[in-house]
């Protein structure tokens, strides 16, 4: 720590290097997945140019002070509405979503600006002296400035994106101190969800429930509430069911059995775990690679690029990969927890949490333990807006690294 | 803001839930890549191997001298991708030549096709290599094989055809269609490392294409087109529905030609020689007067009444009629001038159950056993179904249906001497290693007639063609011998009989000169 205090600004190296590590390995595997004949030749040499874009623009990031984007927290969740908005009037539609927004030669998700924009009006309404999470006064509001983005983002649709906005809220109410208790009965519907549909039946979910009421002990109003709560997510499931898309329910369905359709929508899962399940201990060696010809491995250059890794270099170079993801996101809330300023913490964990989550999604995914929602790797899938995003949150963190020991 | 105390706790929880996660997906990713690897493994090469089909080449089918009468061919089309085509202008230049169609024509059609479009179908195979020796991207050449006919329709009932997969879908195509067809074979082809060539492993699994065997058949090639030819003016100038023709040689029964006009499209299109049943009539006279003349139960000379009137009740209920009224016949005389009234008492004299029993004889009411699709058998209902007036009605050839195979062949019997041969319409099934397969010959079936009847039956059916109701049939320098026979066939639209509906059936057992 000594280093420190002589050198008061300074980076964090260790994210710094990782994220350069994965960005590096990232063109490597973008180059090998498009090195069979067919249309996408070259792309690495376009990532390459989108990647000195996105540095330039981190390197801004980081060097404006957190204090101006504390200010303008509020404007900036405004415009970010708007956006979404726009999305729906003027938005370009591929494959059936419309995600992206067209200014000329521009193009940009506005979900990624209004996940930046919610996070930092999140951290700034958290950053107060007052702060008591156990009343309604204090966490209704947070809530209700994630729920509008979610919406408006699932409606796009874009689920993969969507959820990252609750698992902000979720780390950012714990860590600026809602009690445990409070936070997993909060979270209670989401489990009545999740463990009907991997169970089938509401009677783990009351196990569970009762459990959570014998250890937290909440209040009787509060207890109400929630029981209600559930009761109600519970009874409108169906309902529910029947307004998922149906490529939304095919892949919920796939992801519980894959083997069901192998040739359609299982098709995808089960080609990326032949490609890392072929790739062994050592992998094929780097272009080697078998199942990104003939197209055996879909989205090969973007969602699926894990898969990529995997088959060319083995579990040593996967396990590698996941290291330097470890890195990052360990910096990350290391940052969060040695950043004396409040907004600058809570900034950080919302920052690196969104990451975290799409880290884990995607590669959950090409493993076969997550729903194909079509969410690309950080750092390492191929797209523009998506490495300049990506590398304004490391920027973020930097910016918090920088000025870790102002109050 | 949480105090420092509290998110030092809290950096603890959720490090812990990070360490969790990456763990989860660390161990899954080590379990998929070393426990599950060699099943993947498998599975990711089963991945690469592609299996290319190779084609056989069809079988050939031959007429009884070894003339082609069906053959492959070997066509060529040519198509375009129009959204690889980069230069339409400059394609059509360069194709309309080879094509054969006019460059602003076939530049108009270029520049409007829209994704995947033939531009020349069937050309030959040499025009399809010099197209792909262009190496103009966007066009691409393929090579198919089509079915050639040399006689063209002249043989279409009887050799059947093929369908665009070159599979046989009717007539002796589809009977030996196996046999012809070959066996596909196929070889598996592992891509190499990056580009697009794909190798032929020597370990790799194949299995060869082996070619279709050859079918020669009995049938002689100018006989047939003669044969077609002539039906097919008669059937014109008549203004006829259909016509047809079978000539065998009756001493084997080998079919030499069997025709039919006009030509039905490919796939509705039936040898009705082997196929229809009709009333036989009068042509049937011969199985009553040959089962009589065996029997011994008539004279050539005895004499029958007749009617002025041309017509008499023969049993009680049962009418028959003559075209001409006499007052009688002799037996002889009788099967010259075709007289139902006669044949009719003669008949009835034979009996139902040795009129039956020689008709059977013959053939009738059974199939014949030739190896064709959709042979029908003809219709001869047993005693036991038959009425008093039965008897002398099929005598003269009504109240029952025959095929024109069945005629000719119990014909054949009478001209070769009383011996009822099996058809014959192949010769030889030859692999294409030249080992025989399957080898037919000639098959006496059993002896109808003896023959001195036979030799009297002849007597008669001469005098039918030189002084009878045939002398339009008469040939210089030839003996001809036949008898005439106008069917009856019951007309649906009318719900009655319509007489003359049908054409005399003929039969020209060619005495050998």
């Amino acid at each position: 720590m000594s280093s420190v205090h002589r050198r008061p600004f300074t980076l964090d190296w260790p994210l710094a290097l990782a994220t350069l590590g994965l960005i590096t390995i990232g063109l490597l595997t973008v180059y090998s997945a498009t090195s069979i004949p067919g249309a996408h030749e070259g792309l690495w040499l376009k990532q390459l140019v989108w990647f000195g874009i996105a540095f330039g623009v981190a390197t801004v990031v980081a060097s404006i002070h957190y204090r101006v984007y504390d200010s303008l927290a509020w404007p900036m969740y405004g415009v970010s509405l708007v956006l979404l908005v726009l999305v729906f009037l003027i938005g370009v539609e591929r494959m059936g979503a419309k995600r992206w927004i067209e200014i000329g030669p521009l193009q940009f998700q506005p979900s990624e600006i209004a996940k930046l924009a919610t996070c930092f009006v999140l951290a700034r309404f958290f950053d107060h002296a007052k702060l008591d999470l156990t009343r309604i006064r204090w966490w209704l509001p947070p809530l209700l400035l994630t729920l509008v983005p979610f919406v408006l983002v699932a409606k796009e649709p874009d689920l993969g994106t969507a959820s990252s906005f609750p698992a902000m809220l979720i780390a950012m109410y714990f860590w600026a101190g809602m009690p445990a208790g409070q936070l997993l009965m909060g979270l209670s519907p989401v489990m009545n969800v999740a463990l009907f549909f991997v169970t089938g039946s509401l009677w783990w979910f009351a196990g569970l429930f009762a459990l959570l009421v014998a250890v937290f002990r909440p209040r009787i109003t509060t207890l109400v509430v929630m029981l209600l709560l559930n009761i109600g997510v519970g009874a409108s499931m169906p309902y529910l069911w029947d307004h998922l898309h149906d490529y939304q329910k095919r892949r919920i369905e796939t992801f519980i059995n894959p083997e069901h359709d192998p040739s359609g929508a299982g098709y995808q899962v089960i080609q990326s775990k032949i490609a890392i399940g072929s790739g062994g201990v050592a992998g094929k060696g780097f272009l080697k690679g078998t199942q990104k010809g003939l197209a055996f491995l879909p989205m090969r250059h973007t969602d699926f690029i894990y898969s990529v890794v995997g088959e060319e270099m083995g579990f040593l170079g996967a396990g590698f990969v996941v290291l330097l993801y470890a890195t990052v996101i360990l910096s990350g809330y290391r940052l969060a927890s040695v950043a004396r300023d409040g907004f600058a913490s809570l900034v950080a964990v919302g920052v690196i949490t969104a990451l975290f989550f799409h880290i884990l999604v995607n590669m959950l995914m090409t493993v076969g333990w997550a729903p194909v929602t079509g969410v690309p790797l950080p750092f390492l899938s191929y797209g523009g807006t998506a490495l300049i995003v990506n590398c304004v949150q490391i920027g973020l963190l930097q910016n918090v690294a920088l000025r870790r020991r102002e109050y | 803001m949480a105090h420092k105390e509290m998110r030092k706790s809290r950096v603890l929880v959720v490090a812990a839930g990070l360490f969790l996660a990456l763990l989860m997906l660390w161990s899954r990713t080590a379990w998929l890549q070393t426990a599950r690897h060699s099943h993947y493994l498998a599975r990711a090469q089963e991945n690469q191997q592609v299996r290319k089909k190779v084609l056989p080449r069809r079988g050939e089918l031959r007429d009884r001298n070894g003339r082609v009468l069906a053959r492959d061919m070997r066509v060529s089309h040519v198509a375009v991708y129009r959204p690889q085509l980069r230069d339409a202008a400059e394609a059509a230049r360069a194709l309309a030549p080879l094509l054969g169609i006019d460059v602003r024509v076939l530049r108009k059609r270029l520049v409007q096709s829209r994704g995947y479009q033939w531009i020349r179908r069937d050309l030959a195979p040499e025009i399809g290599a010099r197209v792909r020796a262009l190496r103009i991207e966007g066009v691409a050449v393929e090579d198919e094989t089509r079915r050639q006919y040399p006689l063209g329709e002249a043989t279409l009932e009887l050799l059947g055809r093929t369908n665009r997969d070159n599979v046989g879908v009717d007539g002796l195509e589809y009977q030996f269609d196996h046999e012809l067809g070959g066996q596909t074979g196929w070889v598996t082809l592992v891509p190499t490392g990056r580009s697009s060539v794909q190798l032929l492993l020597p370990g790799a699994e194949r299995r060869a294409a082996r070619d279709g065997a050859t079918l020669q058949l009995t049938i002689d090639a100018e006989l047939q087109q003669i044969v077609e030819h002539h039906l097919a003016r008669a059937v014109d100038s008549l203004d006829a529905v259909r016509g047809f023709a079978t000539f065998i040689d009756p001493y084997t029964g080998e079919i030499l030609a069997s025709a039919c006009y006009p030509h039905l499209p490919a796939g509705k299109s039936k040898n009705w020689n082997f196929t229809d049943q009709y009333e036989p009539g009068s042509t049937f006279k011969v199985v009553t007067a040959g089962a009589i003349l065996e029997e011994r139960l008539a004279k050539l000379s005895e004499y029958f009444t007749a009617s002025k009137h041309g017509r008499v009740e023969i049993v009680p209920g049962c009418f028959i009629k003559d075209s001409h009224g006499r007052d009688g016949y002799t037996f002889f005389d009788a099967m010259v001038q075709s007289s139902n009234i006669v044949l009719g008492k003669l008949g009835v004299r034979l009996g139902a159950d040795r009129l039956h029993r020689y008709a059977t004889s013959l053939g009738f009411g059974s199939l014949t056993g030739l190896e064709y699709p959709g042979e029908a058998s003809g219709r001869l209902r047993p005693v036991s179904a038959w009425q008093a007036r039965s008897t002398p009605t099929i005598a003269i050839g009504h109240e029952m249906s025959v095929t024109p195979l069945q005629l000719a062949l119990a014909y054949g019997a009478i001209a070769n001497g009383g011996v009822l041969m099996e058809p014959q319409l192949m010769r030889e099934l030859r692999a294409a290693d030249g080992r025989v397969i399957r080898r037919w010959t000639p098959q006496p079936s059993h002896r109808v007639f003896q023959e001195q009847t036979t030799a009297t039956l002849s007597t008669m059916l001469s005098a039918v063609v030189d002084s009878g109701t045939a002398t339009a049939t008469r040939v210089a320098g030839m003996h001809v011998a036949g008898k005439t026979g106008t069917a009856q066939k019951f007309d649906p639209r009318t719900r009655s009989y319509v007489q003359p509906l049908l054409a005399p059936l003929l039969f020209n057992a060619a005495a050998r000169a």
